[in-house]
């Protein structure tokens, strides 16, 4: 994928997961006319700023009340819904029967997994893009090393069973996290959500580079898992030789992959970094089509 | 790299063992000190997702969210009516993906809404003691059906009390001489018609 695509991808995601609750908080503020104090005292430290903000600026808010809401974790796009399929999951290990919209909208995206393996992580997930900020600061100091795979799964495994023990673990999921923050921001509440998004960009930024999303994150194991069938996929050509001593696409890859010794495996999000440093354009992201007759293997 | 399957679903097992070690399950001391938004189901933590939805739209701003610290409730939303009662808008119900809450129209809350009930502390109400007060009733989305007045304003809760907490948001006595409780005998809170 294109450098400039992504990053597209990636701020319009975060731009959306911060202009729902500003969204809101306009609505509720002027259709509801608090006074600014009340406002203050019922709301998070944003609210009143943004009221004040959006009123001035744009005037009343667009009758959109209630059409837009949510975040990465579970969306409302007027009516239409868009969710987790680990959200759907719990719910069903929760013994709970879904409402047909909320099935609807996580198998939606049960099969963009199944599709396209984590290109949610590389393309969409606004933990990845803050991870990808931080991991630009990181200090000199910072640990060596990386985290084991499978720890991944067993968040996964922890998430979608909670309900069992009749809890939750949403909160502490690294990109609910971010969209939490910026909904505690406005509507109050924001201390945990802040303290764990802070904890796990802490973690990437001074013990294991991304191993949130290398290592822990239940949505990254998810996709791997599914992506084993993934229709796109990152190839080195066959008949195009690597540079000597060249590992450029080893070094650009954000997850700890290894393009040059073949084909990546299901951990692969076909964000496209590696394609763009190598010098030999040895890499492609494509849909294989080595099994048709007739074509060279 | 990547994990077999087997070892994924192993680890996947491993973590539904660790699962009581994270303390995510763990009840409350009191969950009935607060309210849960209107129409909230019987099996309300399994089903509720934890979205946040709900706290978005409100109206009167009194849907909060659990810290992640608050076990089985954490991340759930909740009400306290001093603080901020509900006004029966009931956009929280139209926005809930997942079946915690049953979408209702404004006019079907009177029928359908049950968050709990109000009960006035004669000792403590200012119409019980020598003056003329009735603000709960005027703060009342249903006046004269949730709650009357009579000799002196002096309050008196009626079945229909749909439990929205506005009576005890706006009670001038300190503390509030009105308060609702979730209809939960078995709570400490629980100060019932005795
Ligand atoms: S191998 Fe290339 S496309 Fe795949 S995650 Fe790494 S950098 Fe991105
Ligand atoms: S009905 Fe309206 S005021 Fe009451 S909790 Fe729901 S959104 Fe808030
Ligand atoms: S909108 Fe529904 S599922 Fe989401 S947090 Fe509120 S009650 Fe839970
Ligand atoms: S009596 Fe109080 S809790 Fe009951 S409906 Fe009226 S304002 Fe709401
Ligand atoms: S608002 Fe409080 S003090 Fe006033 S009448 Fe009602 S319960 Fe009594």
């Amino acid at each position: 994928m294109n450098r400039w695509l992504r990053r597209a991808l990636q701020a319009s995601v975060l731009l959306l997961l911060a202009g729902i609750p500003a969204l809101q908080i306009w609505t509720v503020g002027v259709t509801t006319r608090w006074a600014p104090e009340e406002l203050e005292q019922r709301y998070g430290p944003l609210a009143r700023p943004l009221v004040e903000l959006c009123a001035r600026t744009f005037g009343d808010p667009p009758e959109l009340g209630g059409l837009l809401t949510g975040g990465i974790w579970s969306i409302g796009l007027g009516g239409f819904e868009l969710a987790d399929p680990i959200a759907l999951a719990s719910l069903l290990a929760g013994l709970a029967w879904p409402p047909v919209a909320l099935l609807l909208g996580g198998a939606l995206v049960l099969l963009l997994h199944l599709a396209f393996g984590r290109l949610f992580c590389g393309a969409l997930c606004p933990y990845g893009a803050l991870s990808r900020l931080v991991s630009r600061l990181r200090p000199r100091f910072a640990l060596e090393g990386s985290l084991p795979r499978w720890l991944g799964f067993v968040t996964l495994g922890a998430v979608v069973l909670a309900p069992l023990v009749g809890g939750s673990l949403v909160s502490l999921l690294p990109y609910a996290a971010v969209g939490l923050a910026m909904q505690g921001l406005v509507f109050g509440g924001w201390l945990g959500a802040v303290l764990v998004l802070g904890g796990l960009l802490l973690s990437d930024l001074l013990l294991w580079e991304h191993g949130v999303c290398r290592s822990l994150c239940p949505s990254g194991a998810l996709q791997s898992l599914l992506g084993r069938w993934r229709v796109l996929r990152l190839e080195p050509l066959r008949k195009v030789g690597c540079e000597a001593h060249c590992h450029l696409c080893a070094e650009s890859c954000w997850l700890g992959l290894d393009p040059r010794a073949g084909a990546p495996d299901s951990e692969c999000d076909s964000c496209g970094r590696c394609i763009g440093v190598c010098p030999s354009s040895r890499l492609v992201l494509r849909v294989p089509v080595r099994d048709l007759p007739g074509r060279p293997q | 790299m990547a994990l077999s399957r087997r070892e994924a679903l192993a680890s996947m097992l491993a973590g539904a063992f660790l699962l009581p070690g994270t303390g995510c399950g763990a009840a409350q001391a009191d969950p009935s000190r607060t309210l849960l938004p209107p129409t909230a189901s019987e099996d309300f933590l399994a089903r509720c997702i934890r979205c946040g939805r709900c706290a978005e739209v409100c109206t009167a701003g009194c849907i909060e969210l659990h810290p992640p610290w608050a076990g089985a409730e954490a991340g759930s939303p909740f009400i306290v009516p001093r603080v901020a009662g509900c006004n029966t808008c009931t956009m929280c119900t139209q926005v809930c993906p997942s079946g915690a809450l049953t979408p209702i129209e404004p006019e079907d809350v009177l029928d359908a809404v049950d968050m709990g009930l109000a009960y006035v502390d004669e000792g403590l109400c200012l119409s019980f003691l020598g003056r003329v007060c009735g603000v709960c009733h005027d703060a009342c989305p249903f006046p004269g059906e949730a709650i009357v007045l009579g000799h002196h304003a002096q309050p008196q809760v009626l079945g229909a009390c749909v439990g929205c907490g506005r009576c005890e948001e706006r009670c001038p006595q300190i503390p509030a001489a009105i308060r609702v409780f979730r209809q939960d005998p078995g709570s400490p809170r629980w100060k019932g018609p005795a």
